[in-house]
């Protein structure tokens, strides 16, 4: 009853004002008319540009020619026509006498009334008080992504994206503000697209984007309550604009290669190292039969191959007042570097708003895509073709290829006939409605559904096989994710007496996730031909079976801001989570935040600096944020079966984790001190923050005694962690001419993390150690001093702090006299001070053997008394270097010259370490087909008094080889030229002749130059381990890749 | 209305797993049971299935490398270390706990099935129970042999939260632990003479022969011996193919106690006795040294001049493999538990040969944990030990015969110190009955002063110490090194228990 006594109510106003307009426009007889033409500098048409008589409601949009035509009351020959556009300075035009008044808009250099999106709501970029970043749609054009992280990688100080592998399709890692917990699942940021939260954004279309912010401190991200805790990256894609529809075309097609070979031995090098006992070659003539030596392969080349990519795009926006609509389609298609690696991928987009009355809106978005890619088995491929003996054939005479040659395998058959394809199929479904109760008051609703169907198949040729019973092998595995989650949010805004702001916010939010799983699994196919899973001899039972899993998560939040105008700002927001992941009594959890912000160019005092600093503001945040991010079901006790079974039973077990009913939410707390500058009308703008976060409760992957029978770790809530850091950004305009424009934009950022406390203690985990009062994922391993000279140089005085310098018989020209037996005649020992050694020298050992000539000199390192002992072992590790980066500087620029544009952007990590243990592993001689880089070999230890640092070949007593020795812990930094591009824009005349609204080609460059020090493939390697970052096993190499393109709109 | 919310909330958030049990819905009926007992089976397998032999015979005089790999290089040259990942799998007893662990549930719920006689089926509940102790008592038993004081587990970790760190207890105490259980395990095991893939009461008395005679008690061993033999119901093979058939066949063999079951297809996996040193896809781990391979080339029929042990014969590829020399040049096979088909080829295509090797992930070998003529000879040694040298060697004999080597070795041939030429005789014995199959190292580290690491383990030092000599860069156990018998804890073990820390086996690191 209620309700529609409101609703009858409402309409009886409603048309009552309809009658006033009518009304009104009989009483305005007397109107001039006023018309025009809105471009930009260029010349090219502005469509949706606001006209507004100043001082009054009267106004009119431009149409997508960029014509207008406006009614005016003729009353005061004074008045003003404004002309208004975001990102373009407002220009005011007296209208005088004039009948047509054509406007040139000028791009605006400050970006402070740019409206930027913010957790369930938009705020000007001037008001904002948290630590946001936000690339537009522009920088993403310049950039030429193939994915979304390629087009967030360097442009945002404190976020790092760090991509593991150059595979055609791989997702990379973003990580904002560094690592706040100590599990690898828990440091991806949240990603909300569209208001979706999102796991994977792997499959949107860069094109689609209109924006990205990056909510970095707690401020901004708490209203994502639990799953905030390492920021938020919103990402909002593009709508349709009223006018005529536009049609965008584009094409692009590239080239790609490796872009770093590393050193691999070649065929000689490979005897040299084979006859590395004896000094001479080996003499065996070779014959075309001889096929483990009758080869010179340079494998790198072998399995790579120029990648070409094919990039169509198209697009359809327009609208009109009531209904706009977006469509895109894109389809991609790839190939890897390596031989047989590949992705495809299609996507669909279709944004539509439909305004049915001023009140509601309702939008509704899907988009669906399609990807469908093939990984080459790293290690069987890449690996192998840097370990194989360059001289071992690929090819039988009658071209057949050599699977198997003396147990290496062959790396091109390897990339060709294990098949690993992965198919995405993913629709995202939104529907969204947005109510207007009054001007101040709006609601808004939306539910959506992101459902994924991936399909990973694998196949692996008998071929592949050695032995008598070799067998093909495949694998189909099927996973369902569904995530269904939903909106509620009712806002308030309204200024009082022309100076007082205020925004109040609350709303409600609730997510189911399932996840069904079905996995096949088989051998002994039928045909090679046939991979499906009907083919299969014999089905692998251990590996046939289905399952699910799901969460559940709702949340209740709100957020109220007041400013005074626009100088004194204040923000809050509170969130309640509840989650299913933790245990039932600590299911619920509560996320405050609050920002102030203080616009101090506005006060008085600042009067006198106007003319230079167009505007400044000091924000200051604090807040706690949530990490939920551990399995379903950790915190339950389980009993687990299917891989189980003993004599045709199936068995049941324990879990391999241990469940913890007591698990609860980790939590962050950060806070943020910033200063926004921007001078001479935004020429230069800058941005600085300043932050600590520190974590507590940290979801823990425990460690667990091996005698617990729970080999898996249990997750705990304990320890804690901190991160501090500080970013900065300048963005400016040094050069701007008529012609000629420069933008530039640096920004840098330094991180330091710390373990505060560690329950149960330090412990080592392979490589690295994990340490309470050091930051997370540093390097622990022995440290390399050199190689003893003779077998004698492995000598000590009885403390072991000093190595003594044996003396040798020596001819008259100083030279050391090497016996029959190959060694010298030992005369004696001295100090490396000269002075005679008369005791008995000690010798150092490693697992209990003496280190000889040849064999590493390992630092020895004191107990704590400050004794040395006379062995090498774990009591001797030390931190060797840091895993993660300990800045990263990114610098785009941005050239415009007439119709031409040229953008270049760099960026670099520094001051961390990367183990090379593709290296170590080749120089490991953990076979005898192993082949170590040429270095190595030239360089390695054959006689007594050989100066070399590289040991001796082949002699496994002494461990020379040891994992963990710094040796192969190289400098990680490095800068790279990420991008180049160059463009132009047909000229406008040209355009209008054709009927274009723009026509643009370009050639670019990724990934061109990379200084580093680094002998890897690349620097980059995978980062997102927490615990141990920086390993380089020899991945899938990144790529250097050039192409060409045209843009068309009509 | 707030009151409707927070339950409607509370429901939305209660999810529950869909694919796995939660405990409080199991033991609830037999088919539970069974699949428990299989669970802890499973976990056996994981335990040992290649550390039957990384324990019990890679550091042995049996052994020598064949392929190029870091882990034999180190196993073979005595240079074990707590942190090195190429032998981690031999240092680290976390499936050894694991198995311990899943028995410590059974031994917790089986006795409350048998209470409630759950569908009638206590019978086999009370058989599980005892199977349960029963192979705690073999890990335990492993454990021990391995790295001598244990960390003894006896409670089931049921919530995070219950202590898990335990000090390791000398070796008296899990002497008695093991004990105790087979103990606990005879008054419940079942007695299926035909079930030879689950631990039955045969294999009980035939673990607790080998504890006595770990710890030298050799009354006692003759007791537990007899027991085995009675229990049992074992008889001899009569030639080589049906002592060939125990490895093959081993559910229908009259020798066989107790085999570890063991399906490539159900485990999605071989066991790895195949990649160890009869590999169909690869090269293989270790060969049987060329010395056994001679010396059991030696035991020729005296007539036609022809090696005449069956062991010999249907463990090597005699027609590959003419003469010790091309054995050692062909890092030859060691097809024991390989089927052997006269009509197949060699995988290489090499002029004869018989073995059809199995690849390593096909490699389905029920591997023997306890057979009858290892409960004999361990009886002859006890025999030998309590002077009834003559019941000894006819142990001996019989063991000989029975595969077609006729020679006897006769007391007459003694002198001196009979007792330990016997000993000796009967370890040789056992060492060509049981190559591969993990008994080898134990056998030399019992015999003499044991856990003393001074002055002890001199057959094991007298045996071992040349070898190591000779080989490159190895490490022979004498001095601080002759503790490098036992085992190093793996340096993962000292993460997580604070407990263990200072307690490492002298002279690893931790």
């Amino acid at each position: 009853m209620n309700t529609f006594w409101l609703k009858s109510g409402r309409l009886k106003a409603l048309m009552l004002l309809v009658l006033l307009q009518m009304l009104g426009s009989v009483l305005y007889a007397q109107t001039i008319k006023v018309t025009g033409a809105v471009t930009d500098k260029q010349g090219g048409p502005l469509p949706g540009v606001s006209v507004k008589l100043k001082g009054t409601t009267i106004g009119v949009q431009t149409s997508s020619d960029g014509k207008y035509s406006i009614s005016l009351p003729d009353t005061d020959p004074s008045a003003i026509l404004v002309f208004s556009y975001i990102g373009f300075v407002v220009k005011e035009e007296a209208i005088g006498k004039k009948k047509k008044i054509d406007v040139t808009l000028v791009e605006s250099l400050s970006d402070l009334d740019e409206v930027i999106v913010v957790g369930y709501g938009t705020q000007k970029k001037r008001d904002v008080t948290g630590a946001i970043s936000s690339i537009t749609a522009k920088a993403i054009e310049e950039k030429q992504p193939i994915s979304i992280f390629d087009a967030i990688q360097g442009a945002s100080p404190g976020v790092r994206v760090m991509s593991g592998s150059g595979a055609p399709g791989d997702e990379s890692d973003i990580t904002i503000r560094g690592m706040s917990t100590l599990s690898d699942n828990g440091v991806k940021p949240l990603y909300v697209v569209d208001g979706v939260p999102m796991k994977n954004i792997m499959s949107i279309n860069p094109k689609d984007v209109l924006s990205i912010e990056i909510l970095k401190d707690a401020a901004s991200s708490a209203i994502y309550g639990s799953r905030s805790a390492n920021g938020v990256i919103l990402i909002t894609t593009k709508q349709g604009e009223d006018g005529k529809p536009r049609i965008n075309v584009g094409y692009l097609r590239s080239y790609s290669n490796l872009s770093r070979h590393i050193p691999q031995s070649n065929r000689l090098q490979r005897q040299m190292f084979d006859q590395r006992t004896k000094i001479s070659l080996d003499p065996h003539p070779d014959d075309s039969t001889a096929y483990n030596k009758n080869a010179d392969n340079d494998y790198q080349s072998l399995i790579t191959q120029t990648a070409i990519r094919n990039q169509y795009d198209i697009s359809m926006s327009g609208g009109s007042s009531k209904l706009n609509y977006f469509n895109s389609l894109q389809y991609l298609d790839e190939q890897g570097i390596i031989l047989a690696s590949f992705n495809k991928r299609a996507t669909m987009r279709t944004n539509v708003k439909y305004a049915p009355s001023k009140k509601v809106s309702l939008s509704t978005q899907l988009s669906f895509s399609y990807q469908n890619r093939n990984n080459v088995n790293e290690g069987k491929v890449i690996q192998q073709a840097l370990q194989r003996g360059p001289q071992q054939t690929l090819y039988l005479p009658s071209g057949e290829l050599i699977y198997d040659n003396g147990g290496r395998k062959n790396p091109i058959a390897e990339a060709y006939l294990r098949e690993n394809l992965t198919a995405t199929y993913r629709a995202v479904i939104f529907q969204g409605i947005d109510y207007s109760f009054t001007k101040d008051l709006k609601f808004h609703a939306d539910a959506s559904a992101d459902v994924q169907l991936l399909r990973h198949t694998t196949f692996n040729s008998k071929l592949l096989e050695t032995g008598a019973a070799a067998a093909s092998s495949g694998s189909d595995e099927t996973r369902l994710p569904i995530r269904t989650q939903g909106n509620a949010v009712l806002s308030y805004k309204k200024t009082i007496a022309n100076d007082h702001n205020i925004t109040a916010l609350l709303g409600t939010n609730f997510e189911k996730n399932t996840l069904e799983e079905i996995n096949i699994a088989g051998r002994k196919f039928v045909s090679e031909n046939v991979h499906t899973l009907n083919a299969a001899g014999e089905l692998t039972l251990s590996d046939i079976y289905s399952r699910e899993g799901g969460s559940a998560l709702s949340g209740f939040f709100t957020r109220v801001g007041y400013d005074y105008k626009g100088r004194y700002l204040l923000n809050a927001t509170l969130r309640k989570d509840g989650s299913s992941v933790f245990g039932s009594e600590n299911q619920w959890g509560y996320f405050p935040a609050a920002s102030v912000g203080w616009r101090f160019s506005d006060e008085k005092f600042m009067g006198w600096s106007k003319k230079v600093l167009t505007d400044a503001k000091i924000r200051g945040s604090w807040g706690i944020t949530g990490n939920q991010e551990i399995g379903d079901f950790d915190a339950v006790q389980q009993f687990i079966f299917g891989n189980y079974y003993y004599n045709g039973v199936s068995g049941v077990r324990t879990d391999t984790r241990l469940g913890n009913s007591s698990l609860k939410w980790e939590e962050t707390t950060q806070s943020n001190v910033g200063l926004d500058l921007t001078f001479f009308d935004g020429k230069i703008s800058f941005v600085g923050d300043y932050y600590e976060k520190k974590t507590k409760d940290l979801l823990y992957d425990a460690p667990l005694p091996l005698e617990s029978g729970f080999p898996n770790k249990a997750r705990i809530n304990a320890g804690s962690l901190q991160n501090k850091g500080i970013e900065l950004m300048v963005t400016g305009y040094p050069i701007q001419t008529k012609d000629f424009t420069w933008q530039t934009s640096i920004n840098w950022s330094r991180i330091r993390n710390k373990i505060l406390t560690l329950p149960g203690g330090d412990y080592v985990d392979d490589n690295w150690i994990v340490s309470e009062g050091r930051e997370a994922g540093n390097f622990f391993g022995y440290k390399f001093l050199g190689i003893y000279q003779y077998d004698q140089s492995n000598a000590y005085t009885d403390d072991y702090k000093t190595r003594l310098i044996p003396q040798f018989q020596k001819d008259q020209l100083g030279n050391v006299i090497i016996g029959k037996n190959m060694q010298p005649i030992l005369t004696g020992y001295t100090y490396p001070d000269g002075t005679a050694y008369s005791g008995i020298p000690k010798q150092l050992t490693t697992n209990g053997n003496i280190s000889k000539g040849g064999d590493v000199i390992w630092a020895n390192q004191p107990d704590a008394n400050g004794n040395l002992n006379g062995n090498i072992g774990n009591e001797d590790k030390i931190v060797t270097g840091y895993g993660q980066p300990r800045w990263s500087l990114g610098w785009s620029n941005n050239f415009t010259y007439k119709n031409f544009s040229l953008a270049i952007s760099l960026y670099g990590n520094f001051g961390n370490s990367i183990y090379n243990e593709n290296r170590r592993n080749t120089a490991s001689f953990s076979n005898s087909n192993t082949t170590p880089e040429p270095y190595y070999i030239l360089n390695m230890y054959k006689y007594p008094g050989q100066i070399t640092d590289s040991y001796i070949g082949g002699d496994k007593a002494a461990d020379n080889i040891r994992r963990t020795n710094d040796y192969y812990l190289e400098d990680g930094s490095f800068i790279r030229l990420q991008n180049v591009r160059l463009g132009y824009q047909l000229p406008r005349k040209i355009m209008d002749r054709l009927h274009f609204a723009s026509f643009n080609v370009y050639v670019y460059g990724n990934n061109l130059l990379t200084w580093t020090k680094y002998t890897g493939f690349d620097p980059e390697v995978k980062q997102n381990s927490v615990l141990k970052p920086g390993l380089d096993n020899g991945q899938y190499p990144r790529k250097r890749e050039m192409g060409l393109g045209l843009g068309i709109t009509f | 209305m707030v009151l409707l919310t927070a339950t409607r909330c509370k429901k939305f958030l209660k999810v529950d797993p869909v694919s796995t049990i939660t405990p409080g819905s199991f033991w609830r009926d037999k088919a539970d049971a069974d699949s428990w007992m299989a669970g802890i089976y499973n976990s056996v397998q994981s335990t040992l299935s290649t550390n039957w032999f990384d324990w019990g015979e890679v550091r042995s005089d049996n052994v020598k490398g064949a392929g190029t790999g870091n882990a034999q290089t180190k196993f073979l040259n005595n240079a074990l270390s707590a942190s090195d990942s190429d032998i981690s799998g031999a240092t680290n007893w976390s499936n050894l706990y694991t198995t311990i662990s899943l028995c410590n549930y059974g031994i917790k719920y089986y006795p409350q099935m048998i209470s409630q006689d759950i569908g009638g089926a206590t019978a086999s509940y009370t058989d599980y129970l005892g199977q349960c102790y029963g192979i705690r008592a073999l890990m335990y038993f492993y454990g021990l042999r391995v790295w001598g004081k244990m960390p003894i587990v006896t409670e089931p970790l049921e919530t995070y939260g219950q202590p898990t760190q335990f000090a390791r207890s000398p070796v008296a105490e899990v002497k008695q632990r093991i004990l105790d259980d087979i103990d606990l395990a005879l008054k419940s095991i079942g007695s299926n003479k035909t079930n030879k893939y689950n631990m039955q009461k045969a294999a009980i008395y035939a673990l607790q022969t080998d504890v006595y005679m770990w710890f030298q008690q050799y009354d006692l061993a003759l007791t537990s011996s007899q027991s085995c033999i009675t229990e049992s119901g074992c008889t001899w093979v009569t030639n080589a193919q049906s002592w060939k058939n125990m490895f093959t066949d081993p559910a229908t063999s009259t020798e066989t106690i107790f085999n570890l079951y063991w399906d490539n297809i159900e485990r999605g996996g071989g066991v790895g006795v195949c990649s160890r040193f009869a590999s169909g896809s690869n090269t293989n781990n270790y060969m049987i040294t060329p010395k056994i391979f001679q010396e059991l080339f030696d035991r020729v029929d005296p007539v036609t001049l022809r090696p005449s042990d069956g062991r010999f014969t249907t463990s090597f590829d005699t027609i590959s493999y003419k003469t010790p020399f091309d054995y050692n040049a062909g890092n030859g096979a060691f097809g024991k538990f390989t089927i052997y088909n006269a009509a197949a080829k060699r995988s290489d295509n090499q002029p004869g040969g018989a073995f059809v090797y199995q690849a390593n992930a096909e490699c389905s070998v029920k591997i023997p944990i306890y057979r009858y003529a290892d409960v004999m000879l361990l009886r002859a040694e006890a025999l030998a030990h309590t002077g009834k040298y003559q019941e000894a060697l006819d142990i001996v004999n019989t063991v000989r015969s029975r595969v077609g080597y006729k020679t006897t070795a006769r007391l007459v041939d003694y002198s001196g110190d009979v007792m330990t030429g016997i000993e000796r005789t009967i370890l040789t014995e056992r060492q060509y009955e049981f190559l591969g199959e993990g008994k080898r190292w134990f056998d030399l580290c019992r015999i003499g002063k044991t856990y003393d690491f001074t002055t002890g383990y001199s057959y094991l030092a007298g045996v071992m110490n040349p070898i190591l000599g000779a080989r490159s860069g190895a490490t022979k156990y004498e001095g601080a090194n002759l503790a490098r018998i036992l085992y190093p804890i793996n340096s993962a073990a000292f993460n997580a228990n604070r407990k263990l820390v200072g307690d490492q086996n002298l002279p690893y690191d931790e």
